[in-house]
């Protein structure tokens, strides 16, 4: 069992989420509540930053493609950055990587916010 | 007798003289690259466009002096939309006409009967075609997409713009098997749901089951692999729903294939692939500028047709720096090589001899155009086997069906053409 700590950053274009921890299906139900919930409260960009993402799991990659659609429903962006290799390599496999705004750091996922 | 013995030197003499003259001049012989693609049957539309593709490249290579001096000829043969013809005429390019390389296939059952074959005789075949992974060979270069990189993110992308209910169609070959299992995993893994699928013989107009299964499914997009003059059928049958449907994204099939679909039977549908005509760069342009040059005004482009090009190039850069056409030092020179297409930069991955290949997705507009509406911004890593199951789980499936259908790529159960 693990558990996920997100932290909350107010930037300049966006809001940055830092995401500590593990993904997986004891913890991205969480996860989803409260990234939706920061869009239905009217955030329209947000830098998940995933420097302390240890494991995601498919539950992890479905709470995403939750959030996402909820962001593209209300015309926002949603991007990630600083994703580790083994992290990296689940988000690839399942075609995140191609379909989704990753960037290297959160400066730089601030700096292609449009 | 001296006089004679004169005349019989002086004669010899200017024998030799011609014969030296005559060894001179006498132009260097053809490097032989073989096009093996169905120039007949209900594959022949999409893949005989592929030769004229791969014929601009050598009429190039030749413009610009052949290869280490010597002219490229290509001899070129039918594989009459027919498995087992590839395969035989894959030998006979290799035995009899001596080709230095094989650039052919289309279908995935005629790829997977031509690899014993080229193994056997060590020798090199290039495969064009977008085609369903699960395969490694020392002898082909795969250069056509894998599932991984034009069906994965087409499904993620699905699911993130048009809906989490899949109906998939196919051909009923090994290919769109694989694609059907594969989507299968991911959609589930990604809280989707497959709401049906079907399969028509490749290239058959045989639709109704598959549309009359999509009437059911209550679905959000359709997933489609069929092949050939399928496509054309398919479309037309959809036509029924008075346009009140769920939208296809075709996968690899693009501008050339589905030109006979008529823009209102599929504006608002979708195509998955590595090369989108309209993709803009330079490289692109100057290629549909000397593709129409040469075959007409009107022509289009495709995934495929722009793959087989590349394909062409990608071997003879191999030939130039290996300095031979022999095809064991080709086959070494062909994993480094890398090629500013008109997709993006196709380059070969040593360890799996799969080309790293870019990806978009075009929608069709009412006036017939295919507009880019998503394009990944790097070329993608090839995977050839898909990491939702294991490679003896994988193993497992292809011998299901192998046997399944009596030792054949494809199901015998659809009427040969």
């Amino acid at each position: 069992m693990g558990a996920v700590e997100l932290t909350e950053t107010r930037r300049e274009k966006a809001l940055l989420v830092t995401v500590q921890g593990r993904l997986d299906s004891a913890t991205s139900a969480g996860f989803e509540n409260k990234l939706t919930g920061l869009i239905a409260g009217g955030e329209k960009a947000i830098i998940l930053d995933c420097a302390g993402l240890a494991y995601l799991s498919s539950a992890g990659l479905r709470a995403l493609l939750v959030a996402a659609k909820k962001m593209k429903a209300a015309s926002g962006q949603l991007v990630i950055s600083a994703l580790r290799d083994e992290v990296k390599e689940v988000m690839e496999l399942s075609g995140f990587t191609t379909v989704f705004p990753i960037f290297a750091s959160a400066a730089e996922a601030e700096a292609g916010l449009t | 007798m001296q006089t004679r013995l004169v005349a019989g030197a002086v004669f010899l003499a200017l024998m030799l003289a011609a014969w030296g003259l005559h060894v001179g001049l006498r132009a260097p012989a053809p490097i032989r690259i073989g096009f093996l693609h169905s120039q007949s049957g209900p594959l022949a539309d999409a893949e005989s466009a592929l030769i004229d593709a791969e014929r601009m490249a050598v009429e190039e290579i030749n413009a610009r002096g052949g290869l280490l001096g010597r002219p490229v000829e290509a001899v070129v043969a039918d594989g009459q939309s027919d498995p087992e013809t590839f395969a035989r005429l894959a030998g006979r390019l290799i035995l009899k006409e001596r080709v230095s390389v094989l650039v052919g296939g289309g279908s995935a059952a005629a790829r997977r009967l031509m690899k014993p074959v080229v193994e056997a005789e060590n020798h090199l075949l290039i495969s064009p075609t977008p085609h369903e992974g699960l395969e490694l060979s020392e002898h082909i270069l795969y250069v056509g997409a894998v599932i991984n990189q034009r069906i994965v993110p087409a499904v993620t992308w699905s699911l993130l713009n048009l809906g989490k209910r899949f109906y998939l169609v196919g051909a009923d070959e090994i290919g769109s098997h694989v694609v059907h299992a594969v989507v299968r995993d991911q959609v589930k893994a990604l809280g989707g749901e497959v709401v049906g699928d079907a399969f028509v013989g490749a290239g058959s107009g045989n639709v109704q089951g598959a549309v009359d299964g999509l009437a059911q499914a209550k679905a959000d997009v359709v997933l489609s692999s069929l092949v050939g003059a399928s496509h054309g059928s398919f479309y037309h049958a959809l036509r029924r729903f008075g346009g009140k449907r769920p939208p296809v994204m075709a996968l690899g099939s693009g501008e050339h294939e589905l030109r006979h679909v008529r823009p209102e039977d599929r504006a608002g549908d979708y195509v998955a692939a590595s090369y989108l005509q309209n993709i803009e760069r330079g490289e692109n342009r100057g290629f549909l500028d000397r593709f129409r040059k040469r075959y007409g005004a009107n022509r289009l482009s495709s995934d495929a047709i722009q793959a087989a090009y590349v394909s062409v190039w990608l071997w003879a850069q191999s030939v130039n720096e290996a300095g031979t056409d022999a095809v064991a030092a080709v086959r070494k020179k062909i994993l480094g090589q890398s090629r500013g297409a008109p997709e993006g930069v196709v380059s070969i991955d040593p360890a799996t001899r799969h080309a790293w290949r870019s990806f978009s997705i075009g929608r069709w507009m009412s006036d017939g155009s295919l507009d880019v509406v998503w394009t990944a911004g790097k070329p993608i890593r090839p995977l050839p086997f898909p990491a939702t199951r294991s490679r003896t789980e994988w193993d497992a499936f292809l011998l299901d069906r192998f046997s399944g259908w009596g030792g054949a790529w494809a199901n015998p159960v659809h009427p040969k053409w």
